[in-house]
């Protein structure tokens, strides 16, 4: 059995001057005390000595920098250049993440290996604020996962506690909390409002054991999920990556199975499949920092952008048994793909949608079921 | 300075110490030698209680003994300057004042460095890789010692061209045994630079995904045949043994390859009319070409290409599975 996930426990911590000031800065200092901090003019101040690590990746996430975004916050998902995307945007509170998973795409696209929450709240509050009030017909969906775990920090830094209720004042806004934690600790009793989504990232046990080295374990993920739904959140599952090995399918059948045994599927708004995808480079790092690993070994080919996928019959494959699997423990629940070609959808879901704005209108359409649709109409891009 | 004529005998050839130069029997010396004598003094280091041994001229020394020459003409070192870091340094500036030296010859100028003279990796990286006229960096300076350990035959196939400096550090980080193992393949196949490096990403994944050596995988019989098949030249070997590789490494895809490859033969096109997947089959679409000299090889392409649209084998080429 995989251990409980441990919190996280940084060796420094270098706080930028500007953040000095921040309300963040000070509790998040007061969370750790026993940390030695330091600070520094600017967050790539501690680059030269990670650098000199014989492996900065690792070195990189025991120090912990608090500093402010000088950029913006909100940015449309990188995924926006697929065939079929469903029009995501993401708003990157930090950067980096500690918990290890051997394929994770940070790794090579990140230049600071250090882990950094941005401390300037207000900033990225206001940013947000901003932008859905300028398109007060158009649904928001944001998420917190993309550069970082949404949660897995979260007994440090209490973002969740200012981003929930928050969210839960906006008309056109929603929040995705994705997550492979089990901090959730701080999501009880907030005013969510039905604005927040929290989500698991998933996979089967064995890869959760193997490659998902510092998360939480698969039970415990569960746990969370169905916690979350008993305070009244509704929950999302993304089992992104798929990774391809023999026995997959047996894995990924009793790990459909045993997620809907624990979590209400009612209450499920809705599940994603995207099968593994990296960068050439990225397989190099995998092959060296994690020798046991069996994942740079599945059949791939050059795709989209030059990343290597599965070749598509094994995509097509996966997508439709689990498909099948969900079907069957979960009539109902929505379930779509991530980054994914008309094709992959036709043959490996039986369906495609018409366009991105299908898709993302039809999950527009799922939240409006929840009550929470932006002023004048549903919850539906572009089309209220 | 101090310069004799010495007998040959008196010298110890066998110790390669401050040898530099990774061929030491070229012709030309020899040829030079017989033709205009000996015309630059060897350098040897005085030892008190053996043999001199040579610092700079062993291959005019190992090229005098074979033409039956029996005496040398030698400077000494002086004491003071005859330790092994002074020897070397001698030695080094002694060989690339006359020549530009190869890449095993600066491998093995810097493993001495290191090993023989305790010279700091900093110093090698500052001082010595400059002087070698190598990018002064720490990754050089690893990449040229682990060539120094490279398997013989492989460093004679570096040396003869037939092994790429990239996948000849690549092997040097390699196993002895690995080493060995494609030292035999490369001694019956010949790789481009890049057919080598993709064939080395294949054996390695297959090793790794069946939990073997490389070197047993180069020894399956499937290679061996390929490698022992008389019919082919070197380098048609090579591609013979990069796509069993290959195959082994892509199993749904090179059936998928075949199933278009098979289809396509049935639809019983002239050999004008070229049919081509979508890369890697990522999308079900299919490039057509053809080329016509005249207006009847025209005709006789358009009117193959439309008894294949009307077969139901054409469907079959759009289905990947």
């Amino acid at each position: 059995m995989k251990a409980d996930m441990i919190s996280y426990h940084p060796e420094q911590l270098l706080v930028q001057e500007e953040s000095l000031g921040d309300e963040l800065t000070r509790e998040i200092v007061d969370r750790l005390p026993g940390i030695p901090v330091r600070t520094v003019a600017k967050p790539d101040a501690a680059l030269p000595s990670l650098l000199k690590s014989s492996d900065p990746l690792s070195s990189g996430k025991r120090t912990l920098i608090l500093a402010r975004q000088a950029g913006g916050f909100l940015k449309e998902c990188p995924g926006s250049g697929a065939e079929i995307c469903c029009n995501y945007f993401v708003l990157n509170y930090a950067s980096n993440c500690h918990l290890e998973c051997t394929y994770c795409v940070l790794q090579s696209y990140l230049n600071n290996p250090a882990m950094v929450v941005y401390t300037n709240t207000g900033d990225l509050l206001d940013e947000v604020s901003d932008s859905l009030s300028r398109s007060p017909r158009r649904a928001f969906r944001i998420g917190t996962g993309e550069l970082a775990d949404s949660l897995a920090l979260d007994d440090v830094t209490g973002y969740s506690r200012r981003l929930i209720p928050f969210f839960g004042t906006l008309p056109n806004g929603i929040l995705e909390l994705k997550t492979k934690s089990d901090r959730i600790a701080n999501l009880k009793d907030l005013d969510h409002r039905g604005h927040t989504i929290v989500s698991w990232s998933l996979n089967s046990k064995p890869v959760c054991r193997s490659e998902e080295l510092r998360a939480a374990g698969f039970a415990e993920r569960l746990s969370a999920a169905r916690q979350c739904q008993k305070w009244g959140y509704r929950v999302g599952l993304h089992f992104d990556p798929l990774i391809h090995y023999e026995g997959w399918e047996q894995d990924y059948e009793s790990a459909v199975q045993e997620t809907f045994r624990v979590i209400d599927p009612a209450a499920v708004v809705w599940v994603s499949l995207g099968c593994l995808r990296f960068t050439r480079d990225l397989r190099e790092i995998v092959r060296n920092r994690f020798p046991r690993s069996r994942i740079p070994y599945g059949e791939f080919v050059p795709g989209h952008h030059g990343k290597l996928r599965y070749f598509r019959p094994i995509r097509e494959e996966m997508y439709s048994k689990m498909r099948q699997w969900i079907a069957r423990e979960a009539p109902g629940v929505f379930v779509y793909l991530c980054m994914e070609s008309r094709i992959v959808w036709q043959d490996g879901m039986g369906e495609c949608p018409g366009s991105t704005d299908a898709l993302s209108g039809r999950m527009d359409d799922l939240l409006s079921s929840a009550a929470i649709a932006p002023a004048g109409g549903t919850f539906r891009n572009g089309t209220t | 300075m101090d310069v004799r004529e010495v007998p040959l005998e008196i010298i110890d050839l066998e110790d390669l110490t401050y040898r530099i130069s990774e061929d030491l029997d070229p012709a030309p010396i020899e040829r030079s030698l017989r033709a205009v004598g000996q015309l630059n003094p060897v350098i040897l280091g005085a030892r008190r209680e053996s043999a001199p041994l040579v610092v700079c001229g062993f291959r005019r020394l190992r090229a005098l003994r074979r033409i039956g020459r029996t005496r040398c003409l030698a400077r000494f070192l002086p004491p003071e300057t005859a330790g092994p870091l002074s020897a070397i340094r001698v030695a080094l500036w002694d060989n690339i004042a006359q020549r530009p030296l190869e890449i095993l010859e600066k491998a093995r100028v810097l493993s001495t460095l290191k090993h023989l003279c305790s010279v700091s990796q900093e110093e090698l990286v500052e001082h010595y890789l400059p002087i070698l006229g190598l990018e002064a960096h720490k990754n050089v300076l690893h990449s040229y010692l682990s060539l120094h350990l490279l398997d013989p035959d492989l460093k004679k196939l570096l040396a003869q061209g037939a092994l790429p400096t990239a996948s000849a550090e690549r092997l040097a980080g390699m196993s002895p045994s690995v080493q060995t193992g494609v030292a035999t393949l490369l001694a019956r196949a010949r790789f481009s630079a890049s057919l080598l490096r993709r064939t080395l990403d294949l054996a390695a994944d297959l090793a790794a995904i069946g939990e073997c050596g490389i070197e047993d995988l180069l020894a399956r019989t499937e290679v061996v045949a390929r490698l022992n098949d008389a019919s082919l030249s070197s380098f048609q070997r090579g591609e013979a043994v990069f796509k069993v590789l290959y195959r082994k490494r892509n199993p749904s895809l090179t059936a998928a390859e075949d199933r278009f490859e098979a289809g396509k033969s049935r639809l019983g096109l002239p050999g004008s009319v070229r049919l081509s997947p979508d890369p890697f089959f990522e999308q079900p679409r299919i490039r057509v070409e053809f080329e016509a000299g005249s207006a009847d090889a025209f005709r006789e392409a358009s009117a193959a290409l439309e008894r294949a649209a009307r077969g139901a084998v054409l469907d079959e080429l759009f289905r990947v599975r």
